[in-house]
């Protein structure tokens, strides 16, 4: 039963809700709600319609392959091209976000302040509510996984060899203040 | 330079390098970078840089030119170069950023597009400010205090006053004038109005510039003594300038 309330939902609601959200809409336990919407989304295989998630949302949205039928009803707002540079930019935090605007720059090599601002008056980006190293952090948003029609941005190609892959992490590890250093200075601190 | 290859656009100093070894056709490694260090020389200067780009294509510079030297005088090294991120296996993940962001591309162009439905509106509002009520002074200093951190480790970074430097080509034809109005005259003599440190070793630079090019040649008795400048026999007409890499 779970299962239609939460199809329910998300049709009428038209836009996303998080797994929480649901679970107090349809007066069930968060664990439960998880469950129905895997069960919902093997349901869905092969419609024309699917569940589409990003972090802790979960969408209803018409599946790719149908979107030159879809434009003919719906206004759709035209995105435009992409420049290198931001298509780099979001790639990056595609598959690496959320990360802050050092890091961004770190792996890009150049400073990204303009393109970042860029991405997030055209609603790709933005900017979450977590920090790291007294940075706020940036990632793609709802509208950038709807706009590739992808299910979840695991989908993205190679999404888990880009996400996992050392050489990244070691070239970020070197934004981050060693370990040892840190404790030095709290040594330091005691013997004052 | 044997042959150079030609780049119409480049978006910061790691797209520049990577254009660069691929159009060799050569792997990613240090002895492909030391190769195409001169040629990324050449397009910073020959195309116009951002001057908020400036900073990171002379990081990228600098560590080219590291590496070329490093590959050229075995057994040197310098810890602070080696310190941070080594050039290579960045530009190594910047090329699989790069080949990812063209399959997204791809998929962008193609519009397969996924669309919610449309929001309802149902009720008719009434325009008014509304805040939650959840918002109280309290709330709003906190929110205040947070925008205030977000910024203080902007205002906090060191200070230091930038010095205006003197450029080596200045230098090069101060020399060079001086050697052509002057048939004899001493380094200290040349360095004489220089304010800062940096001013004196750019000139030294400019010597040494002009002593590979065989345009003057000097004599110094003993270490520390003062440099003795005169026009070299080959000097002729030649416009130092011409010819420096710098």
């Amino acid at each position: 039963m779970l299962i239609k309330y939460i199809e329910a939902v998300l049709f009428s609601a038209a836009k996303p809700l998080t797994v929480k959200k649901l679970a107090d809409i349809c007066e069930a336990k968060v664990k439960d709600v998880e469950q129905a919407l895997v069960e919902l989304e093997e349901i869905l295989n092969d419609r024309g319609v699917m569940l589409q998630q990003h972090e802790q949302e979960y969408e209803l949205v018409t599946v790719p392959e149908v979107a030159e039928f879809v434009k003919k009803v719906i206004k759709d707002e035209e995105q435009g091209e992409l420049t290198r540079a931001s298509l780099e930019a979001l790639t990056i935090l595609a598959y690496r976000g959320p990360m802050t605007r050092p890091e961004l720059e770190q792996i890009r090599g150049v400073q990204s302040a303009m393109i970042l601002r860029n991405l997030m008056i055209r609603g790709l980006v933005e900017q979450k509510d977590d920090q790291r190293l007294g940075q706020p952090t940036y990632a793609v948003t709802f509208e950038f996984v709807k706009h590739l029609g992808l299910k979840s941005i695991d989908d993205l190609p190679d999404y888990s060899e880009l996400r996992g892959h050392t050489a990244v992490a070691d070239i970020l590890d070197q934004l981050n203040p060693k370990e040892d250093e840190k404790d030095e200075e709290v040594k330091e601190d005691l013997s004052v | 330079m044997a042959y150079s290859v030609q780049i119409a656009h480049f978006e910061g100093p790691l797209d520049l390098l990577l254009q660069l070894v691929e159009k060799q056709e050569l792997e990613i490694s240090e002895i492909s970078l030391a190769a195409v260090t001169d040629q990324f020389v050449e397009y910073m200067k020959s195309k116009p840089v951002l001057p908020e780009e400036m900073a990171d294509f002379l990081v990228v510079a600098s560590k080219l030119i590291y590496l070329k030297s490093k590959l050229m005088l075995p057994g040197f090294e310098d810890d602070e170069m080696e310190d941070g991120p080594d050039l290579e296996s960045q530009l190594r993940q910047y090329q699989m950023f790069v080949t990812a962001a063209r399959k997204i591309d791809e998929r962008w162009k193609m519009g397969v597009k996924s669309f919610s439905r449309k929001q309802v509106v149902v009720r008719k509002r009434e325009v008014k400010f509304s805040p939650s009520p959840s918002i109280n002074s309290e709330v709003l200093m906190e929110a205040m205090q947070r925008v205030i951190s977000r910024i203080e480790p902007i205002i906090k970074l060191p200070k230091a006053a930038i010095h205006k430097a003197v450029h080596i080509q200045e230098r090069i034809s101060d020399l060079v004038g001086r050697v052509r109005s002057h048939a004899k005259f001493t380094f200290k003599s040349f360095v004489k109005g220089a304010t800062h440190k940096v001013d004196a070793i750019v000139s030294f630079l400019a010597l040494l510039e002009l002593i590979k090019q065989r345009f003057i040649s000097v004599e110094q008795q003993a270490m520390f003594d003062d440099i003795h400048i005169s026009g070299h026999p080959d000097a002729g007409d030649r416009d130092p300038l011409a010819e420096s890499f710098i």
